[in-house]
């Protein structure tokens, strides 16, 4: 535990003026600003499922900002070690896999405060605009769980691709493909569960429904996919292991 | 004698190239140790097998009398320092603060960073951002960072590299006092015979891979064997008289070439010569340059 806290004080230290915190905090008052402009009359259009529906309307809005995000956020932890020659002085100071763990910490710990926002704009958003429907706990705690654990693993991915890749373009537009291709795969059924990016809103705990004939439409609580966050368990460790295995054997 | 590091028959493939073969390092114990060879030869290839940024394909590394595995190659790196290839350092941040990370790192205290700062003479730019500084102050800094914790072993890959003659000048000061102020042996690897002639006393020579010379600087000058440099109107019958004479000669583009001999016989045989009105132009004592020796070993020029 010691050490954990002392690479970590290390690793604030390197990050100092690199404002990490301050891109994702603007990408995260973008999605604010997008979701108090659609949500800001939630009550008149949702009536009584306002909860549920930003439930519904957040992970797409996750889909869009989301991978861009974490792309940067593992770039930023990796592109000051390519670009001064870290690596080699690090790799004889540390153990390798207190390099890769330290930067996995880093980088969760940032995903825990982008998925404690989003808990806060959806209790915020309901206090401003005073929706009616009770806060619906169960469903909002597995979203943000959802949230967490798909985050991650997109975050793990970008990590081994940013550590491994000195240009740093090649996961920025790997990042950047990751929100249209999930973006897309949603409005086409038959592959909407091919890509990791777009179960932000596969996993969310509602179901949207439309009534063909009277062309209504509303949002329901719908079950909690405990599977889907089992397997995306299984996805964040084989990405967190591949690529502790691969870093320990990179030749820097 | 005491060696700090020891490599035994250390090897590194790549494919079905060998880029250092079966090397056999010796470093003396507070020595400045000379790894010498052309470009391309395996010198920083073989510094990573050393610090264990590049595993070796066979061989062992042994530094303080222990052999180096994966558990306790941290514990061993502790007490060395190392600058390899080109300067490691965090642009965005200060000398100083570059310097703190490191000093976080090795668990060292503070008031060091003032000493190695004092070291390099950074003191005044180390508030600094590092992206701003010249590459003599990167070099500078890479070495301040590996005297944090005062290591007993130093690993130098071509520390000057880069830097102008002043700036050269000033690394290699401060390298050559190293062993004596602080008792610390010093590995510099280097392709630039001049820059080893001038600080190490032990020296090695690799070249493709394979170590062809390893002792003491001296005996490496004492190749330098030294002969007389002839060179006259009439260099055949120069020759002839030569011979007459039962001393061994040979005759070459530039004129004739006489294995060394005393001075004074020398001068009977310039004063026979002249009596034989034998115009002589140059007389000249001549000395193997490092250069000529490096030929020799590897068949290859090495820059000066």
């Amino acid at each position: 535990m010691t050490n954990v806290l002392q690479f970590d004080r290390v690793e604030r230290k390197k990050l100092k003026y690199r404002k990490t915190g301050l891109l994702i905090m603007a990408a995260l008052f973008l999605e604010l600003i997008w979701t108090v402009y659609s949500f800001s009359d939630a009550s008149r259009i949702w009536q009584g499922t306002e909860y549920y529906a930003m439930i519904y309307m957040i992970p797409i809005l996750n889909v869009i900002f989301f991978p861009l995000t974490l792309g940067i956020l593992a770039s930023r932890l990796c592109d000051m070690e390519h670009k001064g020659n870290n690596l080699k002085l690090l790799c004889t100071l540390e153990k390798r896999h207190e390099i890769y763990n330290t930067k996995v910490w880093e980088g969760m710990k940032y995903v825990f405060w982008m998925t404690l926002s989003q808990l806060l704009i959806v209790l915020g958003m309901g206090g401003v605009y005073h929706y009616v429907q009770p806060i619906p706990w169960g469903n909002l705690l597995f979203f943000l769980l959802e949230i967490f654990v798909v985050s991650v693993s997109i975050f793990l991915l970008q990590l081994l691709l940013s550590l491994f890749l000195e240009n740093q373009m090649i996961p920025l537009v790997i990042g950047l493909l990751g929100s249209f291709s999930g973006l897309f795969t949603l409005y086409v059924p038959q592959i909407r569960r091919m890509t990791i990016w777009g179960y932000y809103v596969i996993l969310a705990p509602v179901e949207y429904w439309w009534d063909k004939e009277s062309g209504a439409y509303g949002v329901n609580g719908g079950t909690c996919n405990w599977l889907g966050i089992l397997v995306f368990l299984g996805i964040g460790a084989t990405l967190y292991l591949a690529g502790r295995i691969l870093f320990e054997k990179k030749e820097v | 004698m005491d060696y700090i590091l020891k490599t035994k028959n250390l090897t590194k493939t790549y494919g079905r190239m060998d880029s250092v073969k079966d090397l056999d390092l010796r470093v003396p114990q507070k020595s400045i140790y000379g790894f010498l060879g052309p470009n391309g030869a395996g010198k920083s290839t073989t510094m990573k097998m050393i610090l264990n940024l590049v595993k070796p394909t066979g061989g062992a590394v042994e530094i303080f009398g222990k052999t180096m595995n994966q558990q306790n190659r941290l514990n061993i790196l502790k007490h060395t320092g190392s600058l390899v290839e080109s300067p490691s350092y965090y642009g965005h941040l200060s000398g100083r603060e570059n310097l703190e990370i490191v000093q976080m790192l090795k668990g060292v205290p503070k008031e060091q960073i003032d000493e190695v700062l004092h070291i390099v003479r950074m003191e005044n730019q180390q508030n600094k951002k590092a992206d701003h500084y010249s590459l003599g102050m990167k070099q500078r800094l890479g070495i301040a960072m590996a005297l944090l914790g005062r290591p007993k072993l130093l690993l130098l890959d071509e520390p000057t590299n880069g830097l102008d003659p002043s700036g050269i000048q000033e690394i290699r000061e401060l390298i050559c006092s190293l062993p004596e102020r602080y008792g610390m042996t010093v590995v510099i690897s280097s392709h630039l015979l001049s820059e080893i002639d001038q600080m190490a006393d032990t020296v090695g020579i690799i070249d493709k891979g394979e170590l062809v010379f390893q002792d003491s600087m001296e005996r490496l000058q004492s190749f330098g064997s030294r002969s007389i440099f002839l060179h006259t109107l009439d260099d055949e019958a120069a020759l002839a008289l030569i011979r007459e004479r039962k001393l061994q000669a040979k005759r070459d583009q530039d004129g004739i070439r006489l294995s060394k001999l005393p001075d004074e016989k020398v001068a009977m045989l310039v004063a026979q010569m002249v009596e034989r009105d034998i115009g002589i132009l140059r007389v000249e004592e001549w000395h193997k340059s490092l250069e000529d020796i490096f030929l020799e070993l590897t068949g290859r020029r090495l820059s000066l």
